[in-house]
């Protein structure tokens, strides 16, 4: 895989990626202002939300207990990974030998571990049932947001795909129509063969020992109904006391993610079908992951960014998000939350994902559960970037008169002439941005001027 | 006892955060649902109805019945428009009834376990959520899980008593509930994966109809 920034960079020239990324974008951030709108009370929502988010993990361990008592009650199977490789031998024992693929509902957790890819390697076939994330395994690719996996797609792509990997007879005019209902008929058998279902989870609650799961499509519905076994994989931090206590999240989540007052299915799972009962399955195994989460929740800086429910509102909210797309990140959770869970959850690039922001506040803006993701992000940078002897700290270079005074000079004078920064070693990183002219009058000689001193 | 949970537990005990908030109250009750002056059922109604809405395209209804016979009258007008033929039923006492005063149109009552051919389902709702407009439905002995989902064209029955204000309310309720799972489904399965492109229906039903039964 290429350097960040030369994806980064390949990804600003791709006019056609940043024209399909608009039209998203500005399609779903218009239909969350709508609910807000209509929500005289969104800001006590919120409050609530994020109190409640945090209670839990101030709990964590003692709700987990609590969760793994009452599912196993229910007649689950409650199992702990550590690790991605846990995770999927865990899954993969479970599994066996199915005579037909694996039915599998939309899931980042998941996606985090490549357990698909995983499972594949020991033999294992899975059909991913969301419309996206199945044009994302029939392409062989990986999805570029953690709501909606292929919005750097067009239609025309998806449907190219369904044409050659499927053989799906969808007419030349690429009807986003007409490409959804095909992918419905083509998977609905998969759905109706399938011994193993697969789904991840929004929440989990303890006192009921309950897996949540909300889709729009329907499919975690019938992944987790028609199949004689299930398999559940979550993260730890998913956990909440009790059902009531999800009230808010669920209506945040919705409305914060596509725009919705609900999503079209909540799916609330305590167990294997009772007796008497026509379908469900036979037995159900649970998969609680850790995979850096209690690392995380040790960070005392770091450790809100747990209460995140994936709605992806802070990077449809991020500026760069909404030049490069999500796969130039290179890693399962791009954007702002992406870059502050990297360091913990196993991104390939680390710390190195926190240059990929502007600190302009938007993402903290509109997170439901108010993580303060600036704040984290900059949490992420101030540790990953060890001062270099020799650099002096940004207040003492303000105030210093050489040799940051000559540059900060010549960028003025630059400034005057061209109207925008173009100098030197900001150059790289000035040709992707619209500055502002530089003041005419130095920082220092106004701040004297204010009566403010060198200290 | 694996050693991977012990490790787990242990870590998050060893992180553990001081607690420093407070569970927080519940959302008010019913009365804070709706515009000022709407009834929980015309609220329920809009809400309902918006989910029904894609562009000009409309996929399903919200209807009241007075009695018993209205409620059949409605159903059989669903189905007829929808061109069902077979159906699964819910079988709880209000489905019944229903079903028992369906004029002779055709339909033909499919076995719980014939879900996947059933043209259209008639279920009862266990709960209607006015906050969000949703209906809760629970599986049983004879209601599969998948008669909400693989069935075309659903039509649900609902008692007026089952209105609740709050989706916590409604939480609060299915927590008390013994029962292997529990959907909150609000509006036909859809999808806008292509382009941001709302499509209905995605991989479950296409045409959702309510009918209220009123004073039950």
């Amino acid at each position: 895989m290429r350097p960040l920034r030369a994806r980064m960079a390949c990804a600003v020239e791709n006019a056609d990626l940043r024209q399909r990324l608009d039209k998203a974008l500005t399609h779903t951030i218009a239909a969350r202002e709508d609910r807000v709108r209509e929500r005289a009370d969104w800001e006590a929502l919120r409050d609530a939300a994020a109190a409640r988010r945090r209670h839990a993990l101030e709990r964590l361990p003692d709700l987990l207990e609590e969760f793994e008592r009452n599912a196993t009650a229910s007649g689950a199977r409650v199992h702990y990974a550590q690790t991605a490789g846990e995770a999927t031998d865990l899954v993969a024992g479970f599994t066996g030998r199915p005579a037909a693929p694996l039915v599998k509902s939309k899931s980042m957790v998941t996606e985090e571990i490549g357990l698909r890819i995983a499972l594949a390697g020991a033999g294992i076939a899975v059909v991913e049932t969301d419309l996206g994330e199945y044009v994302i395994q029939l392409a062989n690719s990986t999805p570029s947001h953690i709501v909606a996996p292929v919005i750097h797609l067009s239609a025309g792509d998806i449907a190219r795909v369904f044409r050659s990997e499927l053989g799906l007879d969808i007419p030349e005019d690429n009807d986003p129509r007409t490409i959804s209902l095909a992918a419905r008929a083509h998977l609905r058998d998969a759905f109706l063969r399938a011994e193993v279902g697969m789904c991840g989870a929004n929440f989990l609650t303890a006192a009921e020992g309950a897996v949540v799961v909300c889709t729009n499509e329907g499919n975690a519905g019938l992944c987790t109904s028609l199949p004689r076994r299930l398999i559940v994989v979550a993260g730890i931090e998913k956990v909440m006391p009790d059902l009531a206590s999800l009230h808010e999240c669920l209506v945040l989540l919705a409305s914060s993610s596509t725009g919705q007052r609900q999503n079209c299915y909540l799916n609330i799972l305590r167990g294997p079908r009772a007796g008497g009962e026509p379908d469900g399955p036979d037995s159900v195994d649970i998969v609680l992951l850790d995979n850096g989460r209690s690392a995380l929740l040790g960070d005392d800086g770091l450790w809100e960014s747990l209460a995140c429910i994936r709605c992806g509102a802070c990077l449809n909210a991020c500026p760069v998000y909404g030049v490069t797309g999500g796969q130039a990140y290179g890693w399962v959770y791009p954007g702002p939350i992406g870059i502050v869970l990297s360091p913990f959850l196993g991104s390939p690039e680390g710390r190195a994902m926190a240059d990929a922001c502007t600190l302009c506040g938007a993402c903290g803006d509109v997170c439901p559960v108010r993580i303060d993701l600036p704040a984290c992000i900059s949490h992420v940078r101030a540790r990953g970037a060890p001062r270099l002897p020799g650099i002096p700290s940004a207040a003492a270079a303000a105030f210093s008169t050489s040799p940051f005074g000559l540059l900060a000079g010549l960028v003025r004078a630059r400034s005057r002439r061209q109207g925008r920064v173009r100098l030197g070693p900001a150059r790289a990183w000035s040709l992707g941005r619209e500055l502002p002219p530089c003041s005419g009058v130095p920082f220092r000689r106004l701040w004297r001027d204010e009566g403010g001193d060198d200290e | 006892v694996t050693p991977a949970r012990e490790r787990i537990l242990r870590r998050l005990r060893e992180a553990s955060r001081e607690p420093g908030h407070e569970r927080p109250p519940a959302l008010s009750s019913v009365a804070g649902w709706g515009p000022p002056g709407a009834s929980p059922i015309e609220t329920f109604a809009e809400r309902f109805r918006h989910f029904l809405t894609v562009g000009d395209e409309t996929y399903g209804s919200f209807r009241t019945a007075r009695s018993i016979e209205e409620a059949a009258q409605s159903a059989a007008e669903v189905l007829r428009s929808a061109g069902a033929g077979s159906l699964v039923a819910h079988p709880s006492a209000l489905c019944v009834e229903v079903l028992d005063l369906l004029p002779e149109t055709g339909f033909s009552p499919a076995r719980a376990d014939r879900v996947a051919e059933a043209e259209a389902a008639l279920c009862e709702a266990d709960l209607l959520c006015v906050e969000t407009g949703s209906y809760l439905i629970r599986p049983c002995d004879g209601w599969a899980r998948a008669g909400s989902l693989l069935p075309p064209v659903q039509v649900v029955l609902g008692r007026e008593s089952a209105l609740v204000g709050s989706l916590g309310e409604a939480l609060q309720a299915v927590s008390g509930w013994n029962a292997s799972c529990c959907a909150v489904i609000s509006g036909p399965s859809r999808t806008a994966d292509v382009e941001k492109t709302l499509v209905v229906p995605a991989h479950g039903p296409r045409e959702l109809h309510l009918i209220l039964a009123l004073g039950r």
